[in-house]
């Protein structure tokens, strides 16, 4: 086989990739969301969920509009259920949080463990890049906030950690689904 | 070669290409179909660079041999089309790569 052929048949297995993963990679839904938590962390989950809201709603019609729609082959029931358990999850370690003033944080871990499944099953075809890591490690060391004495925003230091990391992620996939979409020629 | 050795030969590769499906843009388009369920018109534009009329008609070919199931809907008074392969799509692109992995494998080192 011709290297030629051999590159042309790996840049089809990359976009093969990027089409299986495309709803994951609609990064600025998900950096939109980031700032939701950015903004709870800071006193309001009211305009957080305002921000998170209308990020959802202004991120679909963008990617639609631009690069147009396709169903994914993952499961949607899988999804949804991966959602709620972390909205489950991340609500219950928050009030615990809240309520026990530990000196390691809950939510932070929680998170971590989160965003390392959902890495595992949304990123399997195009994979996961140092990016993404470093903002999970970010967030698991927010954990220990409280004992090293940053612990301005108390149990909202989770939130804000979270929520930066999202907007981090989201910047880079977007940019990396951007960066594999083709112009499209007139006739 | 005795009828027992024949038997148990193993069976011999597979190197009948299907031009329908070797063609540069249709190997794009049966390839990210079957990443997806289905996709829209544009979203297939976006993904391989085809232009509106060079897509059409590879669809077109598509869907007369076969591989490809197109709809077409209105939303709203904007018309959509969208694509999505067949079972025999599948299993067409699927033995593509294959043969192309076992080509692959045939020009390695000591091969």
């Amino acid at each position: 086989m011709t290297n030629q052929m051999q590159q042309s048949t790996e840049d089809l297995r990359r976009t093969a990739a990027v089409a299986a993963d495309y709803e994951v990679l609609q990064g600025l839904i998900t950096a939109s969301t980031g700032v939701g938590l950015v903004v709870w962390a800071f006193g309001s989950s009211t305009w957080a969920t305002i921000v998170i809201a209308l990020g959802v709603a202004v991120g679909v019609g963008y990617y639609q509009k631009r690069f147009g729609k396709a169903v994914s082959r993952h499961s949607a029931l899988l999804t949804i259920a991966y959602a709620l358990v972390a909205v489950v999850v991340c609500g219950t370690a928050y009030s615990i949080d809240r309520a026990l003033g530990l000196p390691v944080l809950v939510l932070p871990l929680a998170a971590g463990a989160l965003l390392a499944v959902g890495y595992r099953w949304g990123y399997r075809h195009v994979g996961v890049g140092p990016a993404h890591w470093v903002a999970l490690a970010v967030v698991v060391l927010s954990a220990f906030a409280p004992l090293v004495g940053l612990d301005g925003l108390r149990e909202r230091v989770g939130l804000f950690s979270l929520g930066l990391a999202l907007v981090v992620v989201g910047l880079v996939d977007h940019a990396r689904l951007v960066a594999s979409m083709k112009p499209v020629p007139r006739d | 070669m005795t009828e027992a050795e024949r038997d148990q030969a193993p069976p011999a590769p597979d190197f009948d290409v299907d031009r329908l499906v070797h063609e540069p843009a249709r190997l794009g388009i049966l390839t990210v179909l079957s990443s997806v369920r289905s996709a829209e018109f544009l979203f297939l534009q976006s993904t391989l660079g085809l232009s509106k009329g060079n897509l059409s008609s590879h669809l077109g070919k598509l869907e007369q041999g076969g591989l490809v199931e197109i709809t077409k809907k209105f939303v709203g008074k904007k018309p959509q089309t969208s694509a999505a392969l067949t079972p025999a799509g599948l299993e067409a692109i699927g033995r593509y790569w294959r043969q192309l992995d076992h080509l692959r494998g045939l020009g390695g080192p000591g091969a």
